[in-house]
């Protein structure tokens, strides 16, 4: 099952993630390093599933060759290019409450604070700035190494967290509807944020942000219900 | 084309009018009683508000027309901005008719039509004749589904009752929900507002002890600070007994206004409940709408060997989680009968025998929890125990070894043909069954400390599961097991197709 490669091949992903495979402990055992694009030559492998994975119904033989190529049934990354657009997003947020913050203090010295006071000010102020800023440049990385998706016939799983981790997943028939969305910064980079409903109360809403735009259509299309699904 | 036009039954003036005129005046009332007679007029004036809304409503209520197309329900409302809304038989979930004891002295009922688009019923009939309500219900049942046996066996309640309540389950359900808390609040807290209680506790306790300062004497008494006399002590324990034993009796005279008369029939796909003193309910749960079913066992059903049974069904498009219907499918029910009143409601699913424990040091993960609590709030309490503070801790520790061992002594999954069980509580035990094809979500958790253990925890997102459900969430699993059933319940749910 040589499955398409769905990014284009300049894109291979530089990072790879020894670490977190084998901390996670991901069901591709043994592998010690996946990158996106290589993933996608391995041999699909059910996750710790006992169940046989001969069940795969209609998924696998009705869609045109992206819904084929999408449920692969391997853990893939987001695209890379998800790093530097949060980090955008991240100096952005930064540089709003640091300039906010900065406004605030220069107003308590204006109004005839204590030197002492101010002073302690804008060391608090150092500190958030700096603070945010580290999170801003090194969070969108570490976020990025613990994130993944794996889709196959019949769900959609999502691996999520980096103290607290998830590991969501959603069976095919369960997808209410699906929004495909993209911000301005995620039209820049070509990315796209998807987001699974389900009629669940606390996973009502299943998103995964930092899709290449095409990809996260091609998920859309093989998650949602086809026409055999219907008349049941 | 469908039938002609039908109009809500004349009444319908009348109700609307009068329940406006009660939100007008109850409030008012409460206002000018606990306000007394020197707050000011604007209080009163400010209802005036309210008024253009009363009649906007009121002529919603005169201008409500309905008529049964051959697959819908259509509906027609205003003189001025008109509205015209179809309901599909298909959609329609559950028709409900409620009867205060007007309703019943006129022979009318109110008629709540709905279905799983939003937590508001889709069409409120106030009010139409029984006539109407029973046309409502053999139309719209009857076209929803070929239902076996014919629409005229399946508009009325036949075979078999599953459960009928009788004048002692009901004082035995009263003493279980111990209700009696909510009417006694209200009570306090009027009594409160209007400075009766300081009178009454001065007529018992002396002038000297207001209403606000007899708890705070009681404690410092207790502690050897103050000096109560024993008298008032014992006047306080007994005041305190006494409210006790009149929440547990205004409880069993809730349960007997409210719940009189309860039966629960299983008629084709459907449960039909009917129940209440004054008030008359007539409810409808159609059995696939269940999404999962909760036993519920406290202490004081232990006292009389019973259980409580309830159900969640879908309410909405589950984006907003306040569209929780919770649904009490058996208030009580004797614990013998357990067995046979859930083949009776669903058949596929009975309560699973082999229960699975969880982790082997799940124990120790619950008492080092609780241990770092205790001992966090025994410091930040130093200042006020002071020596006791030992003490204080002995006994919170020894607290939470046994909580420890009772709680994880009762947590338990299972899984059987058709659905995921899970048990939690030891106090107060509840046992939650999910069909696999009401599974929505299958989640595996893993905090820091489970990552210490080679833990993981299996959440199950069911429709309509509302924070105050016991939800399935288990936790303390191998993390093994639980990536082995997580995978387990999404290709078993996968398998199936979920239906509102």
């Amino acid at each position: 099952m040589k499955s398409r490669r769905l990014r284009p091949a300049g894109a291979a992903d530089p990072l790879t993630i020894p670490k977190s495979n084998a901390e996670i402990g991901i069901g591709v055992g043994g592998r010690g390093k996946i990158t996106c694009v290589e993933a996608q030559d391995l041999q699909p492998v059910d996750a710790a599933g006992p169940e046989s994975p001969g069940e795969a119904p209609a998924g696998a033989a009705r869609r045109e060759s992206p819904g084929e190529a999408v449920a692969d049934a391997v853990l893939h990354h987001l695209d890379p290019r998800v790093i530097p657009m949060d980090r955008i997003a991240g100096w952005i947020f930064t540089a709003c409450v640091s300039l906010g913050s900065l406004v605030a203090v220069v107003i308590t010295w204006l109004a005839g604070a204590e030197r002492a006071v101010v002073l302690l000010l804008m060391f608090l102020w150092v500190l958030v700035t700096a603070g945010f800023g580290w999170l801003a440049q090194y969070w969108p990385e570490i976020e990025h190494r613990y994130t993944f998706y794996k889709i196959d016939a019949r769900a959609l799983e999502i691996r999520r967290g980096v103290l607290f981790r998830r590991v969501i997943t959603v069976p095919r028939s369960r997808v209410q509807h699906i929004d495909v969305s993209q911000g301005p910064l995620e039209r820049a980079y070509g990315l796209a944020s998807l987001s699974v409903y389900t009629a669940g109360t606390e996973h009502s809403e299943v998103s995964l942000k930092g899709l290449a735009h095409e990809m996260a259509t091609a998920v859309r299309d093989h998650l949602l219900p086809g026409l055999e699904d219907d008349g049941v | 084309m469908g039938s002609e036009e039908r109009w809500l039954h004349p009444a319908s003036f009348v109700f609307a009018l009068a329940s406006h005129l009660k939100q007008l005046v109850l409030p008012g009332l409460v206002v000018l009683i606990t306000a007394g007679a020197g707050a000011g007029d604007w209080q009163i004036w400010i209802m005036v508000l309210f008024v253009p809304y009363a009649i906007a409503s009121i002529g919603r209520t005169l201008s409500y027309r309905y008529r049964f197309e051959p697959s819908e329900l259509v509906i027609r409302t205003g003189f001025i901005f008109r509205n015209e809304r179809h309901i599909p038989y298909a959609r329609i979930q559950n028709i409900d008719a409620v009867q205060n004891i007007v309703h019943r002295l006129i022979g009318v009922a109110s008629v709540r039509v709905e279905t799983g688009a939003s937590a508001e019923a889709e069409a409120q009939l106030t009010v139409v004749s029984l006539d109407a309500y029973e046309e409502i219900r053999r139309r719209v049942f009857a076209e929803r589904e070929a239902v076996p046996g014919a629409d005229g066996h399946a508009a009325r309640p036949g075979g078999e009752p599953l459960l009928r309540l009788r004048p002692r389950d009901l004082a035995i359900c009263g003493l279980i929900e111990g209700r009696g808390l909510v009417v006694i609040g209200t009570g306090f807290g009027l009594l409160w507002e209007a400075g009766l209680l300081d009178r009454l506790s001065g007529l018992i306790f002396g002038a000297e002890t207001s209403g606000r300062g007899m708890m705070r004497q009681v404690v410092r008494a207790f502690f050897g600070l103050g000096s109560a006399p024993l008298g008032r002590i014992a006047a306080g324990v007994t005041i305190f007994a006494l409210v006790l034993v009149a929440i547990r009796l205004l409880s069993v005279a809730w349960s007997f206004s409210k719940l009189y008369g309860f039966t629960l029939t299983r008629t084709g796909d459907d449960l039909r409940s009917e129940f209440g003193l004054l008030t008359r309910v007539a409810s409808t749960i159609p059995v696939r709408r269940i999404q999962t079913l909760t036993v519920q066992e406290g202490p004081w059903h232990r006292l009389f060997g019973r259980v409580t049974v309830r159900v969640d069904t879908a309410g909405g498009e589950g984006e907003a989680s306040q569209q929780v219907q919770r649904q009490v499918l058996a208030p009580v029910l004797p614990r013998s009968e357990l067995p046979r009143f859930l083949s009776a409601v669903l058949p596929d699913e009975g309560l699973p025998v082999d229960w699975q424990p969880v982790h082997p040091r799940a124990f120790r993960r619950a008492f080092v929890g609780a241990a770092i609590v205790v001992t966090v709030v025994s410091a930040a309490l130093i200042g006020m125990l002071k020596w006791y503070t030992p003490i204080a801790l002995a006994i919170l520790l020894g607290w939470a070894v046994v909580h420890a061992r009772l709680y994880v002594k009762w947590l338990g999954w299972a899984v059987t043909a058709h659905a995921v069980a899970y048990r939690s509580g030891w106090l107060w035990r509840y046992v939650t069954v999910a069909p696999f094809a009401k599974i929505q979500v299958v989640a595996v958790g893993e905090t820091p400390f489970d990552r210490r253990h080679r833990m993981g925890s299996v959440r199950v997102d069911t429709a309509g599961a509302g924070s105050s459900s016991h939800t399935i969430d288990i936790p303390y699993l191998a993390k093994g097991i639980a990536e082995d059933l997580a995978a387990l319940l999404t290709s078993r749910a996968a398998r199936t197709v979920y239906r509102w």
